[in-house]
Order: C-alpha cells, then sequence, then structure tokens
C-alpha cells in the first residue's frame, strides 16, 4: 500500500527532515510513527499526503510513485487518503453534517451520495443525534470525530493522522483510538504519528520510530519505547528497518500504565453502530 | 450542483468585499470608458480626415451629372492663381469614399444610390488666407451646387483627436493595467477570507480548477461589470456630446454598428481583464507542493 525507497526531504538546502527512509506498510497496517519533535514525522505525513515532494528517493502510495506525480493530479490522491490532525480543521460556520457532507460535494459527489454517506459515516464516529451542532457546541472528542468522520466517509484507502489526539485528555483519546481501531479493520491503512506513550503501548501495533530524520526503529507489535520493553513482554521484535540502525535500550522505562487494549466488547460510544 | 455551487461561492465572495469589490468595479470601468472613447475619437477623426486631407482646405459640390462641365469647372478653377490644386472627385469616387466613411455601417451603404453622390471638385490653396475670396468667387461659378470649406476649426480638432488618441489609448493602458491589480487584489483577498475553506477543500481533494473557478468568475464579473458601464457610459456620453456641440464642418456622426462593435470589443477586454487579475490573484495562494 505504501513503500518509501530512499526518501529524503531537505528543508531550505540545509534542514533535513527525513533521512534516507526505506520502509513498506502493507494494506490494513496499523503503523505508529513516533519520536521526539523535529524527527521528521510530520514531515513523513505531509510526504505521503503530497502536501511535500521528497527531495530524493520514490514513494509508492496505491501503486503510484507520488515523488513524480504532477500537480494536478494530487487532488486524486488525497481523494483515497484521508487526514486528521491535531486542530480537526473543521470549518466553524458549517454543522458537524456540513463539515462532513463538504468533503464529498467538493469533490463532486452526487446530492444523493452525500444524503446517504454521511448519516452512516456520522453514526460510526458516533455522532448521529449531534449532526446539526456547530463545531465550537462540541467537546473537543467529539470534533475530532467529526473530521474523522470527514476523513473517512470518501472511504479511503489510507488514514493519515498527525497527533489526532494531541489536543485530547486521555479518556477521550481512548475513545478516538478505538475508534481508528475501527476504521483499521475494516481494510482501512492507518497511519498515525503520535507523542503519546500510553496509546502505543496500549495498541501494541506496529511502531516505527524516527530521530533526526532516520527510522531508527521498526517492530510490528511495538510499544513506546525501544524494543527492549516489547522483549520483556516475549513478543517478537521484527522487521528492523535494513537503513537504520537498531537501538537496544536496556532498559525502556515506563510511568504510564498502557490503557487495557481497545476490543470489541469495550465500552461503545453512545450510538455506536455494528461495523459497516 | 457544480454550476450552482460556483456561482453561490462567488457571489459570496463578491458580498464580502464589498468596497474592494467597487473599487475593482471603477478601475476597469474609468481604463475601459477611456480606450472606449478613443477609439470613438478616432473613428471622428479618421472619418474627418478621409475628406479634409492633404491640405484640402475647399470642398465645391458639383450640380449634375456633366462629365464635360465638370472638366470645364475643374481646369477653370485650377487656372485661378490661389490654387495650387484642384482636384476632381467624381461620383464614382464619392460613392467609393462613402463607402469607406461608413464600412462599419454596410446597410447604410447599400441603401444609397451610386449616381446619387454629388460630384465636387477639392481645392488646395497656396495660402489659406485668401479662402475667403476664393469661396466667393466659386458660389459664382455655374453648376457648383454648394461650397464647403475647412476652417481651423478642422485643423484644431484633427490635431486634437490624434492627441487625444495617444493620451487615451496611453491612460487606458496604464488604468487597464491597474484594473487587472486591483482584481488580483481583491481575489487574494477572498482567498484570504477563505483561506481555512480552501485548505480543508484541497485536503479532502477537490481539483484544482473546483477550488479556482468561483474566484475566476468573480474576477470575471468584475470585469464584466467595469467593461459594461464604460460601454454605457461612452455611448450616452457620445451622444450628449454630438446632441449639445457642434463642431461645424466636422462629421462627428459614428455609425450605431461602430459604437456596437467597439463596445463588445472593450466588454471583451473587461472580461480578460477580470480573467488575467483573477489568476494574478490565484497564482500563490493555490500552489501545489514544494
Amino acid at each position: 500500500m505504501i513503500r518509501l525507497q530512499g526518501v529524503t526531504k531537505v528543508y531550505d538546502g540545509s534542514t533535513v527532515a527525513i533521512r534516507d527512509a526505506t520502509t513498506n506498510i502493507q494494506k490494513g497496517e496499523f503503523v505508529f510513527l513516533v519520536g521526539p519533535s523535529g524527527s521528521g514525522k510530520s514531515t513523513l505525513i505531509r510526504l505521503l499526503m503530497r502536501e511535500e515532494k521528497p527531495t530524493a528517493g520514490e514513494i509508492w502510495v496505491a501503486g503510484r510513485n507520488i515523488a513524480e506525480l504532477p500537480d494536478w493530479k494530487v487532488p486524486y490522491l488525497r481523494r483515497s487518503v484521508g487526514t486528521v490532525f491535531q486542530d480537526f480543521k473543521l470549518l466553524p460556520n458549517k454543522t458537524v453534517f456540513q463539515n462532513v457532507a463538504f468533503a464529498l460535494e467538493v469533490i463532486g459527489r452526487p446530492r444523493g451520495m452525500v444524503a446517504q454517506q454521511v448519516p452512516k459515516v456520522l453514526k460510526l464516529v458516533g455522532l448521529s443525534s449531534k449532526s446539526e451542532r456547530l463545531p465550537r457546541q462540541l467537546s473537543g472528542g467529539e470534533q475530532q470525530r467529526v473530521s474523522i468522520a470527514r476523513a473517512f466517509v470518501n472511504r479511503p484507502l489510507i488514514l493519515l493522522a498527525d497527533e489526532p489526539t494531541g489536543n485530547l485528555d486521555p479518556a477521550t483519546s481512548v475513545g478516538i483510538m478505538r475508534l481508528l481501531d475501527r476504521i483499521n479493520r475494516t481494510g482501512t491503512t492507518v497511519v498515525m504519528a503520535t507523542h503519546d506513550h500510553a496509546i502505543v503501548d496500549a495498541m501494541r501495533r506496529r511502531v516505527m520510530q524516527l530521530e533526526r530524520g532516520r527510522i531508527v526503529r521498526d517492530e510490528s507489535r511495538g510499544v513506546y519505547e525501544g524494543p527492549a520493553r516489547a522483549a520483556e513482554r516475549a513478543l517478537p521484535s521484527a522487521e528492523i528497518s535494513p537503513n537504520g540502525p537498531t537501538t537496544i535500550e536496556p532498559n525502556g522505562q515506563h510511568s504510564i500504565e498502557p490503557t487495557p487494549e481497545p476490543t470489541e466488547e469495550s465500552v461503545t460510544a453512545p450510538g455506536d453502530p455494528d461495523e459497516g | 450542483m457544480r454550476a450552482e455551487y460556483v456561482i453561490g461561492e462567488a457571489a459570496t465572495n463578491l458580498r464580502r468585499n464589498v468596497l474592494l469589490v467597487l473599487g475593482a468595479i471603477l478601475a476597469v470601468f474609468v481604463s475601459l470608458f477611456m480606450t472606449y472613447m478613443a477609439l470613438v475619437v478616432n473613428e471622428v477623426g479618421r472619418n474627418s480626415a478621409a475628406r479634409w486631407q492633404e491640405g484640402i482646405t475647399i470642398i465645391a459640390w458639383l450640380d449634375g451629372s456633366d462629365l464635360a462641365n465638370h472638366t470645364l469647372i475643374t481646369n477653370e478653377v485650377a487656372g485661378w492663381p490661389e490654387v495650387k490644386r484642384a482636384q476632381y472627385v467624381g461620383k464614382a469616387e464619392a460613392f467609393e469614399e462613402f463607402q469607406t466613411l461608413f464600412e462599419s455601417n454596410p446597410a447604410l451603404v447599400r441603401e444609397v444610390d451610386p449616381t446619387s453622390m454629388p460630384a465636387s471638385v477639392r481645392i488646395e490653396l497656396f495660402d489659406n488666407e485668401t479662402h475667403e475670396a476664393v469661396v466667393v468667387r466659386l458660389s459664382g461659378v455655374g453648376g457648383v451646387d454648394d461650397v464647403v470649406e475647412a476652417s481651423d476649426a478642422v485643423e484644431d480638432t484633427l490635431e486634437a483627436s490624434r492627441v487625444l488618441n495617444t493620451a487615451g489609448i496611453v491612460l487606458g493602458v496604464a488604468l487597464g493595467l491597474s484594473a487587472v491589480v486591483m482584481i488580483s487584489n481583491t481575489v487574494r483577498m477572498a482567498i484570504y477570507a477563505r483561506r481555512e475553506e480552501i485548505g480543508i477543500m484541497k485536503l479532502v481533494g477537490a481539483s484544482n480548477w473546483f477550488v479556482r473557478t468561483p474566484f475566476l468568475l468573480e474576477g470575471l464579473v468584475e470585469g464584466l461589470i467595469g467593461g459594461g458601464l464604460a460601454v454605457l457610459a461612452g455611448w450616452f456620453g457620445y451622444r450628449w456630446f454630438i446632441s449639445n456641440l457642434d463642431l461645424g464642418v466636422i462629421e462627428t456622426e459614428v455609425p450605431d454598428a461602430f459604437l456596437v462593435s467597439r463596445g463588445l470589443v472593450v466588454l471583451a477586454f473587461g472580461a480578460v481583464a477580470g480573467a488575467i487579475g483573477s489568476l494574478v490573484g490565484l497564482h500563490r495562494h493555490l500552489q501545489e507542493s514544494r
């Protein structure tokens, strides 16, 4: 689904944001991008949605090298890549329904489809009863659900999330993660950049760690801080990036106890429907 | 749904920035008004110049169609000491001249019987100070129907029309550029006001033209309104001018067909200025990935 081959991104000729990144993400995978601020997580997300072009290397998304994609085709790439951000990016003067419908309207989907798809996706994110509210009348978590609904309403192949829980408290974050997990289970590939130890440790999904633009760790069921912790749990640490040296930290310190992994039987949000 | 959307968005943009939009329309209006007037003045000058050229200061219109008689008159006049040159213009030539004068009004040309055009003698003098005496003498010649002369007013007006013409074109171009800048500014402001929305549109994969079209339409509307006002003002201004000012021998009448055809050209210029202005305004703001 996503393949990076020797991707390097240099800003202004000197600042290296991504350094020779090579990796492969399969369809349906859930990948966390972790690492300190400035390590290149957001740049990687921006590269994947072609908000930026790589300085060198190839980025294959859904069978196309998007580094070579002409500008006029970028909108068509974006239709198969949903994006969610820390700051929600909702339009304040549109209702929940209109915000989600907007994503379909601007790509020229017929009215009937909008009327059919929007309630469906609002039901999925548990906001059916609030479809006529304005964003400012919602909590942060609810606003992020709207933005996820907007990203998902067009059924993208890939969902990119840049710190989606960055503005939310831990309890609300769990709800958001449950939703992303659910979307992932429909077959959508999810790539999420995050700082949230608790979430990464609880989910036990693939973790890709970046440091100064390099992929320094890549584990299939990883935790936030190094493979030691994973080893502690006697889980296999696989798929180490061929380019990034493996960092072995003797002791991955975790002060936060991971929240239980969200499962199907977890508490459901009101109005949470069956998976579509 | 698509057209509805584009028109709705453009209307919203126009409403949000009333002052800026008015400024842009005014700029288009002033520049195109100048251009339109320059075209009309140019046409008036061209019409007059066709007759009053190469130093010809007196025209004697002749009766009848007797060529022998006409030649006699021409030769007589040519022999006068004050006359430098007397040129005979026969009926056929007069009709040709008429066709040239009114080439923009073919309907009128079709209506006119070629034989009804009077023949004339065009006279150039050695010294224009002698014109009064020559006119008096011409009036006494048998077969001369009417005598008209170019006064200083003719020369002055022709000169003025040349100056106005140049000034009009120069001003029109300068103001046209300012109109483009004004339109690109209003479009830029409209984009700025909606940058959030545009950002999201691009995020979810709206095509570039989907994002651009409303702003293009906005510029186009501004250009067309400005151009339309210029044509209306020019039309009525010109009509008022010719009905209230008598320039004597100057042919100020310009056929409606000319006004209409040049009006359409001016309107098209307005539309083009609007489109260019909005494209300039759109350019940097909607660039794709770096």
